[in-house]
């Protein structure tokens, strides 16, 4: 070891050795960073339940009267479609499964207040972010997206 | 260190060893700046996963339908026909930013000149708001290529049978491209008031008589009127 760092060729060796070694620690940590960031998400069949479950509260109109009932201030309201939602969501989840939900007004890129359901919890690692879009609400043109954030507890 | 220095510059295997180096630096330089930037694509966050963009691409498709109803509201409650086309201009546009925004840059377009907007609320029976136009709707992205032309066809009715007797019926239904759908949750109102009975099954039970008007509001905030002559 000692002739080896004394002699030049000892030496080119052992720098050559290190240049190879980094290169090799780099491109691997490179692959492994680009597995990762292009990995697909981790379990996308509730997300294909919770999606459809969207589309149905829709269809029913409840996403509409929930944002109608915000905007207008009517805490009945307010409170009775969000059970709904929070049912419905709940319902296409394992029962390991949690969301939360709000409102963007896409008029003003700005977050309704008082949309949030689920708000004060902390999304796993697993999230799943599910965005849905309404343009109409009560015969209104009023676009906003639903931003929905799903995961597994545990 | 000075020494080894001179002597790797001087000597051809340092030359050599130099080059080397420098080929290796600068491989590893463009190597670190692809990973980068195949990192920060956005097609890696979120994860490309064609159910997930199928479903965005549906969503557009539900939110142009949701745009034909805001057009017979917006109709039926006494806007112009440069408003009903000023409304679905922004729809669109805002549908192609959220496709955008999904990796789903898209080409969205509706047939302004014939599109048709009626409002019929007169004393002709039946009554009807009628919207009729053509979106055609082009997807390009990489992960997913759609092309669409959709025809929407929609009218709400609102009719009575007859006045003869005490126990008419006024019936409720939507035709959207030639299906129809009966409506039972309207709120039906007639003028002089008089009581109407909701019978569950888009019809409503009232006694008419002749100069009674009928005053429908439907889902999605569409109302239709008709007076009986």
């Amino acid at each position: 070891m000692r002739k080896l760092s004394k002699s030049k060729k000892g030496q080119l060796f052992i720098i050559e050795a290190f240049i190879a070694v980094s290169v090799m620690i780099i491109m691997v940590t490179a692959l492994y960073e680009v597995q990762l960031a292009t990995q697909p998400a981790a379990d996308s069949r509730f997300q294909l339940e919770v999606y459809s479950t969207l589309e149905a509260l829709d269809v029913n109109g409840f996403l509409d009267d929930y944002i109608y009932s915000i905007i207008n201030s009517i805490p009945a309201d307010v409170i009775y479609y969000r059970n709904i939602i929070t049912q419905a969501i709940y319902g296409a989840l394992p029962d390991h499964g949690e969301f939360k939900l709000y409102y963007e007004d896409l008029q003003t890129s700005l977050v309704v207040s008082g949309s949030y359901i689920n708000n004060p919890l902390t999304p796993g690692d697993s999230v799943v972010s599910i965005d849905y879009l309404i343009t109409e609400v009560y015969g209104e043109y009023a676009p906003y997206t639903i931003h929905l954030q799903v995961w597994l507890k545990g | 260190m000075m020494n080894m220095k001179s002597n790797l510059i001087k000597d051809r295997k340092g030359q050599v060893f130099l080059l080397l180096a420098i080929t290796i630096l600068i491989y590893l330089i463009i190597l670190s700046s692809t990973v980068y930037q195949i990192t920060q694509s956005p097609y890696i966050e979120p994860t490309p996963n064609s159910e997930q963009l199928l479903n965005y691409v549906d969503n557009s498709l539900a939110a142009i339908d949701e745009l034909s109803d805001i057009a017979m509201s917006q109709y039926s409650l006494g806007a112009t026909r440069n408003d009903v086309l000023d409304i679905i201009d922004s729809g669109i546009s805002e549908i192609d930013n959220y496709l955008y925004n999904h990796n789903l840059p898209s080409n969205i377009s509706f047939d302004s000149l014939n599109l048709i907007i009626v409002n019929s609320s007169s004393s002709v029976n039946p009554v009807r708001v009628h919207f009729e136009t053509e979106f055609t709707i082009h997807i390009d992205s990489l992960d997913l290529v759609f092309d669409a032309t959709i025809y929407v066809n929609s009218s709400y009715y609102l009719e009575y049978d007859s006045i003869v007797g005490n126990q008419n019926y006024i019936t409720i239904y939507k035709e959207k491209n030639g299906i129809i759908s009966l409506i039972d949750n309207a709120e039906v109102t007639i003028i002089p008031s008089i009581s109407v009975s909701n019978m569950g099954d888009g019809s409503y039970l009232a006694d008419l008589d002749s100069g009674y008007e009928i005053t429908a509001v439907l889902p999605h905030n569409i109302i239709l009127t008709l007076a009986i002559p």
